[in-house]
């Protein structure tokens, strides 16, 4: 009965005694009906294209919710070495891009990261990297930070040897020096260094650059990725700054990272509204004292993660706005800080308010000591003269690439968004051009978009918008709460303030993703036509039967996520 | 209780194995072929269709083609029960028990034109499934108001200036007053539900009838794309309430609403445009009195809403 052709009847002799059916309606080609088609096309999900590391946030999310958790882990080893770290202490643009957020609540992804991380490590999964040759490209990377990590990390999977220096003694840079281990304990960054160390990178501790080592014995490396960071503290140009009882405030975080306790005495002031000022008010708080933060502008504008700033005020950290600090003086054993009181002006070039003076009488408080945050600049003069820098920067393209044909440069020292996720990106990004450069043999050409198309997640186009998502189909949910210690514990010492969440919370929370833009052969374009015409291909997902496609566009409609798209049909038009 | 959304139909499905094949001549985006689909694939291949005059006895293709791969019997407009009740008497006498009737009707030939035919097929409890998918109008000759025409909609009949001033026919009452094993309503947009109460009318010796709410993009005078989120919508806002009636007496609600405003699933059809927010508040003042009573028949509480 299935003929595809339509009958041929010639005469009376030719129809049947009775009026029944002789064919099928196969020959009858609906298609020329259409002129919106419908084409699979999957896209990039929000979350991963908001990452400043890379990670295709959407796919270690779906492996993780088909029980693969060492999969999942591994796709975010694709793109970062640090997940562990970067689940704690990523301030998560993916969940600020998330689709979700417009329906009820984010995907709690950083939790999730870092309960992959975590969970890796009890497992005790390794990273696996190609064997290296037996006379392997060697390239020198100044700095083991994050951008440093990162970027041996990806010229170890390239096959080439990386040769690590730092002139601290111990890896990790700002991880270790810089963040306090209430938010990043040390043992979590040892796990992922030791993972590091394990696939054959060398490291050489207490070798600064340009000190240790002159920059000249870099000259054995065909190419060299400085990642420095910015550690030195910026001072307030203010009288009697230079005194005792002011610390700056990242020299201080070293301090205590490296076991020292700094005599700060009982009452403190923090200078500053950025990331280090409120770490150094919470690690001060820890150290046992009475901590005032104050800042020149008001909340709105400071620069420190909101989320942060909240903890602070909860763990009893005051914060004084609108004070500019305009002198030190000493006074027996204290410090009185002059205030300039501020008011808020016309907004400035990046956005936020400006502020002008007041007016009224100046505030005098008295403390113990204080510590300055009031930002930090990278210190490049280790870096040849030829090595371009422009406002406290070294200049690099995206690709980490400087003036001098064999040097690149990532991380804070070469970045403006100074944060751990862009670090990773910037020694991913460099790495991949360092290897290019060396197969290539010659300097440093540009690795075209081509490569990174080749590393972007499928589709390389514009993420999918919330609209484009059918939320008909996803129950609303609550997002997981990830359980942290009390206030009482958190004062007593450094012990981590996040605890992680249970595997149950995860497979929870992985539920609610909505895997924009990704097809998950959810059968609904299947299950919807009203014309047959949506076929399962043998890998699961679909494909249409453009012979008889109406092209109602239903299953452009009921797609969950984005996937399935109506676009003019050209070829039926003409 | 599950939303019943798209969970299993499509678990193992091969397109070999459809009933009904592609090449028909349903419009685009037709919520009657996408019902004849659904409710075959849950019939399986063992029965036979009875189409009176509707959409479905174009759908189906022009003699001597069939889009179906199961036995079709067209008879006129308004035999549908009664030719229906003639076929299983006819193969119980040839001892074909187990083949599975199935009636197949639009909205005009089982409100208004088939409904004598049906009442006496459905009293005599003949061992039947009556199907109605319902459009809400005479479609297949242009869209004429039909008794199940909702209260204010355009139609061909019904223009704008004087639109349909009766409620929408409650057919689901006309055929529980007749005490049937089994009566419910399903709609394309939750096919799990669907496949659930047809599986349950097969299960089911007796006269047993499923009113399908069925959009016609054409005829509805909307954007064919939406038409499943319109059936979902139509639940949502409990114009069309998802239920079964066992005995003509047990009243089960089988998808819970998400108790959406009814302007809203006005607002995406052509055939509502004329109407005023006065006709619209007394729609909606229509619609949630008919949910309590629904409830109330239930012997539910309200849902939280």
């Amino acid at each position: 009965m299935a003929s595809e052709k339509p009958l041929c009847l010639k005469g009376e002799k030719d129809l049947p005694e009775l009026v029944v059916s002789l064919g099928s309606m196969l020959w009858h080609r609906t298609g020329s009906w259409r002129y919106l088609r419908p084409e699979y096309r999957e896209k990039p999900a929000p979350c991963g294209h908001a990452c400043p590391a890379g990670n295709d946030v959407e796919k270690f999310l779906r492996l993780a919710s088909e029980g693969d958790f060492d999969g999942a882990w591994r796709t975010i080893l694709a793109a970062s070495p640090l997940p562990g770290v970067c689940g704690r202490v990523c301030f998560h643009p993916c969940e600020k891009a998330c689709n979700r957020g417009r329906y009820d609540r984010p995907m709690a992804i950083q939790a999730i990261e870092r309960f992959l991380a975590d969970q890796a490590s009890v497992r005790g999964l390794a990273i696996e990297a190609p064997p290296i040759g037996s006379s392997p490209d060697r390239v020198a990377i100044i700095g083991s930070g994050p951008a440093g990590l990162s970027c041996a990390y990806h010229l170890r999977l390239a096959g080439i040897k990386p040769v690590v220096f730092e002139a601290e003694g111990a890896l990790g840079g700002v991880l270790r020096h810089g963040i306090p281990a209430y938010r990043l304990p040390k043992d979590v960054l040892d796990r992922e260094i030791a993972m590091l160390a394990a696939i054959g990178i060398e490291f050489q501790t207490g070798r600064r650059v340009g000190k240790d080592v002159p920059w000249e014995a870099m000259g054995e490396y065909p190419a060299v990725f400085a990642a420095a960071g910015a550690h030195r503290g910026r001072r307030l140009g203010i009288a009697g700054e230079d005194g005792g009882g002011v610390l700056g405030g990242l020299e201080f975080l070293r301090q205590v990272a490296l076991g020292l306790r700094p005599d700060i005495g009982k009452r403190v002031c923090v200078i500053g509204g950025g990331n280090t000022a409120i770490d150094a008010a919470r690690t001060a708080l820890r150290l046992g004292a009475q901590v005032t933060m104050v800042y020149r502008r008001s909340k709105a504008e400071m620069p420190a993660h909101p989320e942060e700033v909240e903890e602070a005020e909860r763990e009893g950290v005051e914060i004084r706005f609108l004070l500019a600090p305009a002198g030190v003086a000493r006074e027996g054993d204290g410090i009185v800080v002059e205030f300039q009181r501020m008011a808020l002006g016309d907004p400035g070039a990046d956005g936020r308010r400006t502020i002008v003076p007041a007016g009224g009488r100046n505030v005098f408080i008295r403390f113990d000591s204080i510590l300055v945050a009031a930002g930090e600049d990278a210190d490049f003069s280790f870096l040849p003269p030829a090595v371009r820098a422009e406002k406290g920067q070294v200049v690099v393209d995206e690709w980490g690439r400087t003036s001098e044909p064999r040097v690149f440069a990532g991380g804070d020292m070469a970045m403006s968004s100074r944060t751990v996720a862009h670090a990773i990106g910037s020694g991913r990004r460099a790495a991949m051009a360092i290897a290019r450069a060396l197969a290539a043999g010659g300097p440093a050409e540009p690795a075209t978009e081509a490569a990174e198309t080749a590393e972007a997640p499928p589709g390389g186009v514009e993420p999918v918008p919330f609209e484009a998502v059918n939320t008909a189909y996803f129950e609303h949910a609550e997002r997981c709460r990830m359980p942290v210690l009390s206030m009482a514990e958190r004062l007593k010492g450094f012990a981590e303030i996040n605890l992680g969440i249970s595997a149950d919370a995860a497979r929870a929370e992985l539920k609610r993703c909505f895997h924009c833009g990704r097809c998950t052969a959810c059968d609904n374009c299947l299950i919807f036509c009203p014309d047959m015409s949506v076929r399962r291909r043998p890998d699961g997902k679909y494909e249409i039967d453009y012979d008889f496609c109406k092209g109602c566009g239903v299953c452009g409609q009921e797609c969950p996520r984005g996937v399935v798209e109506m676009k003019l049909d050209k070829e039926r038009r003409q | 209780m599950s939303r019943g959304v798209a969970e299993t139909m499509g678990a193992g499905h091969r397109v070999e194995d459809e009933l009904f094949l592609p090449g028909h001549l349903g419009c685009q985006g037709c919520g009657g072929a996408l019902a004849m689909r659904m409710v075959l694939q849950a019939m399986g291949p063992k029965t036979m269709l009875v189409i009176p005059a509707c959409c479905w006895a174009i759908i189906e293709g022009p003699f001597p083609y069939t889009g179906l791969k199961v036995p079709v019997l067209n008879v006129p407009f308004e035999t549908a029960g009664a030719a229906a009740a003639g076929l299983r008497a006819a193969l119980d006498a040839k001892g074909k028990t187990d083949i599975h009737v199935l009636a197949w009707a639009g909205d005009g030939g089982t409100y208004d034109i088939g409904l004598q035919s049906l009442s006496g097929a459905v009293e005599r409890n003949d061992n039947i499934l009556y199907v109605c998918y319902d459009n809400e109008a005479y479609m297949n000759t242009g869209v004429q108001r039909s008794g199940a025409t909702p209260e204010g909609s355009w139609t061909t009949t019904t223009p704008v200036r004087t639109p349909k001033d009766r409620p929408k026919k409650n057919m689901i009452e006309i055929l529980a007053a007749h005490r049937i094993p089994y009566a419910a309503t399903a709609t394309i947009a939750f096919p799990d539900d669907l496949a659930a109460k047809v599986h349950r009318a097969k299960e089911i010796r007796g006269a047993r009838f499923l009113l399908i709410f069925a959009p016609c993009p054409t005829g509805w005078r909307m954007d064919s794309r939406y038409m499943i989120t319109i059936s979902r919508m139509a639940v949502d806002c409990n114009v069309f309430p998802l239920y079964e009636v066992f005995d003509g007496d047990r009243y089960h609600i089988t998808v819970e609403p998400k108790g959406v405003p009814v302007r809203e699933y006005f607002q995406m059809q052509g055939r509502f445009r004329h109407l005023g927010d006065r006709e619209i508040e007394q729609a909606q003042k229509r619609v949630d009195f008919e949910w309590r009573r629904l409830l109330h028949k239930a012997m539910q509480e309200p849902f939280g809403m």
